[in-house]
């Protein structure tokens, strides 16, 4: 299972609406399957087909979860004509066989769909997403 | 799970083949994930 709260979620969905049709990408800092910062970071291919984190972007993010203790727990990326399922190309370039890919589809803009997946040796599992209530801020 | 400086010594270690954020800059190489992580640099996050 792996779980997001209810603010980074909706930051997830607004990056892959500011981005269209392109597709969007974002790296998910935290702990133990749980997000705890999401690093919306720019596609160098700015294509509606196909992504590459901005890499001295990608760099700058791993090099503050490192700083701060954190793992890389997800990566995400939208498709934004497609259903939410790893690509072949998804398949063959994923790199990190201990993160959650999670990939939001807006192919039905008014009802976004994000599910997650590991992608192990080119093998895909679905991982249980869990949106959860952002915790209330402190003294609110 | 393992920290990503151990995460990306694992899958971009020697031997590791595909594309790694490692550029051909020696500015890079100075100061960037060579610097940083040594020979073994993040790979590349990519995807369609």
């Amino acid at each position: 299972m792996f779980a997001i709260d209810q603010q980074s979620y909706d930051v997830l969905v607004e990056h892959a609406r500011a981005e269209y049709p392109n597709e969007a990408c974002a790296l998910l800092g935290g702990h133990d399957h749980t997000v705890a910062k999401v690093y919306a970071l720019p596609n160098a291919e700015a294509s509606p087909t196909f992504y590459v984190v901005e890499p001295k972007a990608q760099l700058r993010a791993m090099n503050e979860m490192d700083d701060r203790g954190m793992e890389l727990v997800g990566i995400f990326h939208s498709h934004t004509f497609t259903e939410a399922y790893p690509s072949r190309t998804d398949v063959d370039l994923a790199s990190y066989p201990d993160a959650t890919y999670l990939i939001l589809s807006l192919a039905n803009p008014e009802a976004p769909q994000l599910r997650g997946f590991t992608i192990r040796d080119g093998k895909v599992d679905e991982v249980e997403i869990r949106v959860a209530p952002s915790p209330d801020p402190v003294g609110g | 799970m393992i920290g990503v400086r151990g995460l990306q010594r694992r899958v971009a270690g020697p031997g590791a083949v595909g594309p790694t954020v490692g550029l051909a800059s020696p500015v890079w190489h100075r100061q960037g994930p060579a610097a940083r992580y040594g020979r073994c640099r993040p790979r590349l996050v990519a995807g369609a």
